[in-house]
């Protein structure tokens, strides 16, 4: 067999096994053990235990483990309620202004925690019943806090973009940073949308709840959140001004977030810290088993030249690079519909990674538009996993209306990432401003 | 049975929070390496130490992870198959997920064995041992077999939900 062969005969044998529900990093690692016994030979065999931990003894990968503590802190604490709470006071009286507020508590939420479940979960638990209780339409509710809730991987600090900038070599910090206007763009472009959609429905359902806030009302649940945006902008000051790397600032905010949910929200109890202790290591335990699986899995392909053919496959097709970029965006929106975001970057950078930098793609760009579009995979049909933590933060909406309310959002993001390739320095301009042009 | 189940369940849980305690520790570590250097001292042992502590709470948290259905996979087949098709492929993915730990855990017990027999050292300025940092393998991977075993013997018995969690839950 040809390497090309054996190469497309590991793409149907990988989906076949990760379809009969074994973990994702166990399967990669039973096809990798299966291929290298039948196409390999013994040196290859001997070599994985030692790239399954050698790939884990890099101090860059506990930038996952302590932003997921950081992300479990925030999300397990009261302020995403905190934080909803005081938007919805300033933004009541815009029309379609609880949904809006609700979009922007994303957004900030999504640049406390860095995850996009923990987003839509903390400010769905509070945000959707008091929407529907204000008349909102259950669809534009969810809809709104499921793809607000996607900004987690995009609105630095990004575990996606973690992932990609080890897999990558790229800078985290530049990839952080080219993360944010683009990640502004979307909350603006979405809280547009619901404020049109809301404006339509209030044409038509005049029946409002009439409430006011007063300023020291409106003050309150701000002071509690600042501690929070205090820990935002101490770490971009720290990694942007070269104070430290990426996973000491992870370390820094993790630390400062546990302090803080103990000192503002009185979160002491060993009980209670345990909850938040044991969702970060089960949590942190994922991924890096993936990424060890996923390290096993690419050395077997590059061990059977199949990485290399697949490669140079791609060479030959002579694209330019629009029909790359469509390809490749095409083929990764597919993949999000069955994979989590995290597997799809460990899995198919080994191989894209030569043909973006043999066409001179600006990998920054190429991580931004990997990143939305890895969004869409998870607000939309059959195992967005948002629809699912939607769906569990609301149980009297149901999940087919929740899917209907994330498709519109799905066909912003689609525009989005179509203005991103026609306009790259939405993403590139930030990180060139403030850390000079890539090297 | 169910005293093998509790005790798999117990012991995981006991060493999700050895796990817990390691990241915390790793967590205070590193924060104090940077204040360290901020002061104008030298970091010596910090970044080897956290990286040891890391890949312990990693290997020592898989049982518990397993048992919570944290092990991320996509079990869409099972959404789509006959309950009789479904029980079949859980038994498969279960078997084939357990003699996967096993494997590791094995290979782990040998790199451990290894590194203490020959003293060997990891790489950097303090250089720790390493054999404490792979002991943690043969731990964690042995105990997400018996994990696994447990599911098994419950699926088989006809009393298994470990196809019931969400097939794409992930962090991100």
């Amino acid at each position: 067999m040809t390497e090309l062969q054996i190469g497309a005969l590991l793409f149907a044998v990988t989906f076949a096994v990760l379809f009969s529900g074994i973990p994702i990093a166990f399967g990669l690692i039973l096809v990798s053990i299966g291929f290298l016994y039948i196409f390999g030979d013994a040196g290859g065999l001997s070599a994985i235990p030692n790239t399954f931990v050698g790939e884990l003894s890099n101090f860059a990968l506990l930038t996952i483990p302590l932003f997921v503590l950081l992300g479990c802190t925030i999300g397990a604490s009261r302020a995403g309620k905190d934080l909803y709470d005081s938007l919805h006071r300033w933004m009541y009286r815009i029309p379609g202004g609880l949904v809006i507020a609700n979009i922007f508590g994303c957004g900030v939420f999504a640049a406390m925690c860095g995850s996009s479940p923990a987003t839509a979960a903390a400010i769905g638990r509070v945000g959707i019943p008091e929407m529907i209780r204000h008349n909102v339409p259950p669809r534009l509710a969810t809809g709104a806090i499921a793809a607000g809730g996607t900004l987690g991987i995009l609105i630095p600090p990004s575990l996606t973009f973690i992932i990609y900038g080890i897999v990558t070599h790229t800078s985290i910090a530049r990839l952080f940073l080219a993360g944010v206007l683009p990640g502004i763009m979307l909350v603006l472009i979405f809280a547009a949308y619901a404020w049109a959609s809301s404006h339509r429905h209030l044409k038509n359902n005049p029946r409002q709840i009439i409430e006011s806030y007063t300023l020291s009302e409106k003050m309150s649940g701000l002071i509690r959140v600042l501690p929070f945006l205090a820990i935002i902008i101490s770490v971009t000051v720290v990694m942007y001004g070269g104070f430290a790397t990426p996973s000491e600032v992870a370390a820094i905010a993790a630390f400062l977030a546990l302090v803080m949910v103990v000192v503002v929200y009185r979160t002491w109890r060993v009980s209670e810290l345990w909850l938040i202790m044991r969702e970060a290591v089960r949590e942190s335990c994922m991924i890096l088993m993936i990424v060890a699986g996923a390290a096993v899995y690419a050395y077997m392909m590059s061990y059977l030249y199949i990485t290399q053919s697949l490669a140079e496959w791609m060479f030959g097709w002579g694209l330019g690079n629009w029909q790359l970029i469509l390809i490749l965006n095409v083929f990764l929106l597919i993949a999000g519909f069955f994979l989590p975001a995290v597997s799809i970057i460990l899995m198919s950078m080994p191989v894209i990674l030569p043909v973006l930098v043999n066409s001179h793609i600006d990998l920054v760009w190429f991580a931004v538009m990997m990143t939305i579009n890895l969004e869409i995979g998870l607000i939309h049909p059959p195992l967005g996993l948002n629809l699912f933590v939607i769906r569990g933060v609301a149980p009297d909406v149901p999940l087919r209306d929740i899917m209907m309310g994330a498709l519109p959002f799905v066909g912003i993001m689609l525009l989005f990432i179509v203005v991103l390739a026609v306009f790259p320095g939405i993403a590139t301009w930030l990180p060139n401003a403030l850390m000079g042009p890539a090297t | 049975m169910r005293n093998f189940d509790r005790w798999v369940t117990r012991a995981s849980t006991a060493l999700a929070a050895v796990a817990a305690v390691l990241l915390l520790t790793a967590t205070l570590i590193i924060t104090l390496m940077v204040v360290k250097r901020g002061i104008g001292l030298q970091n010596s042992w910090e970044l080897e130490i956290s990286i040891e502590l890391m890949i312990g709470a990693i290997f020592l948290a898989s049982p518990y992870t397993l048992s919570t259905g944290g092990h991320v996979k996509m079990d869409l087949l099972d959404a789509i198959l006959p309950a009789r098709a479904k029980h079949a492929l859980a038994l498969v993915a279960l078997t084939t997920g357990c003699l996967i730990c096993v494997y590791l855990g094995w290979e782990g017990l040998r790199m451990a064995h290894h590194a203490f027999v020959t003293g060997e050292r990891a790489l950097g300025v303090w250089q720790p041992l390493a054999w404490p940092k792979y002991a943690t393998i043969p731990i964690g991977m042995f105990m997400t077999a018996l994990q696994y075993a447990s599911s098994l013997i419950k699926e088989y018995d006809g009393r298994g939900n470990s196809h019931n969690e969400h097939p794409k839950e992930t962090a991100a």
